[in-house]
């Protein structure tokens, strides 16, 4: 008797075993995510974009990781900080004014990563002698990784096209 | 107590070869050869463009895919029925020279960067232009799958 009680305990924590590894296996990340999450990265993504309109872009480096890499318009820009120091940061000094309009952006979890998409039209003034207004439609694609707590940009991927 | 002792034993071997089996699992995820796999996705995406499969190139993107492109946003559905042969044309017309590819993943999730120069004539006129591609891939039950990709291009004159 004592035997087949010991056979069933083994044939049963065997299974427990096997049963979460299969969970694991099975678990689907994207489940996991609750609307705090998305807030959460809504809210990194709409820090930096108050920074631009703001033209000040001097407390932002904290919204990206330390290795996020950057592409606009068909170029690589290298590194977060690589692109705050030769194109963006320099650019918005030329700048009278920032603004986006029409903005949305969408949110996808994957556990600890979340994919964003923002759909917006911006327009710049430009100063100086050469004084003149931009207007373009846009996209962007964050990629997002939850780090000590806090989501941070790993890359984004920015383009835009004439207004229709 | 024999018996006790003998099952014990064969308890904590059967765990550890469970418990072995999730980290092989897990280690294989981890290996350069998942990211030939999921590189592969994209190429074979991007010939399923230049050879207007479009049957293919939709079994390759995820039912919510979203296709961005200089600006603008699509839809799986919209863009192939719209860009995607516009796309195929141009993309046909030009010689591909990949500059730099970065494949980053986790256990679901994957994304590529990848920089490239294209080169050729289309609609009678030179081109020459630098590209940016972003993809983000899903592992399904049917393997990778395009969650979203992201083009944009300047000239490269």
């Amino acid at each position: 008797m004592k035997k087949l009680t010991l056979t069933l305990c083994l044939i049963l924590t065997a299974g427990l075993l096997y049963g979460q590894d299969k969970d694991h296996g099975d678990h689907d990340h994207s489940k996991m995510s609750n609307s705090s999450d998305v807030e959460a990265v809504k809210k990194v993504l709409k820090s930096y974009k108050n920074a631009l309109e703001a033209l000040d872009v001097s407390d932002t480096q904290h919204l990206f990781a330390e290795n996020a890499t950057v592409f606009e318009n068909g170029k690589y820009e290298g590194s977060y900080q690589d692109y705050l120091d030769n194109h963006i940061g320099p650019e918005l000094g030329h700048f009278e004014e920032f603004t986006f309009s029409d903005y949305e952006v969408q949110v996808r979890m994957e556990g600890d990563m979340a994919v964003a998409y923002e759909t917006y039209n911006y327009k710049i003034v430009l100063g100086g002698e050469n004084s003149r207004t931009v207007e373009r439609q846009a996209v962007a694609t964050s990629v997002l990784k939850k780090m000590d707590g806090n989501w941070k940009i790993i890359q984004n991927h920015g383009s835009s096209r004439a207004l229709k | 107590m024999k018996t006790f002792l003998s099952s014990l034993i064969l308890l904590f071997m059967i765990s550890g070869t469970a418990f072995a089996q999730h980290e092989h699992h897990d280690d294989k995820k981890m290996h350069t050869a998942g990211d030939e796999e999921i590189v592969q996705v994209l190429e074979n995406f991007r010939m399923a463009i230049i050879n207007n499969e479009q049957e293919k190139a939709s079994e390759l993107l995820a039912e919510d895919a979203r296709i961005l492109e200089s600006g603008g946003i699509e839809t799986k559905e919209e863009y192939l029925s719209h860009h995607f042969h516009s796309d195929g044309k141009f993309l046909s017309a030009m010689e591909r020279e990949v500059k730099s590819q970065k494949v980053k993943s986790n256990e679901n999730t994957a994304w590529v960067s990848t920089v490239s120069h294209m080169q050729g004539t289309f609609n009678e006129k030179e081109v020459s232009v630098n590209s940016a591609e972003l993809a983000v891939l899903v592992k399904t039950g049917g393997g990778w799958k395009i969650s979203s990709v992201h083009w944009s291009s300047r000239s490269a004159e």
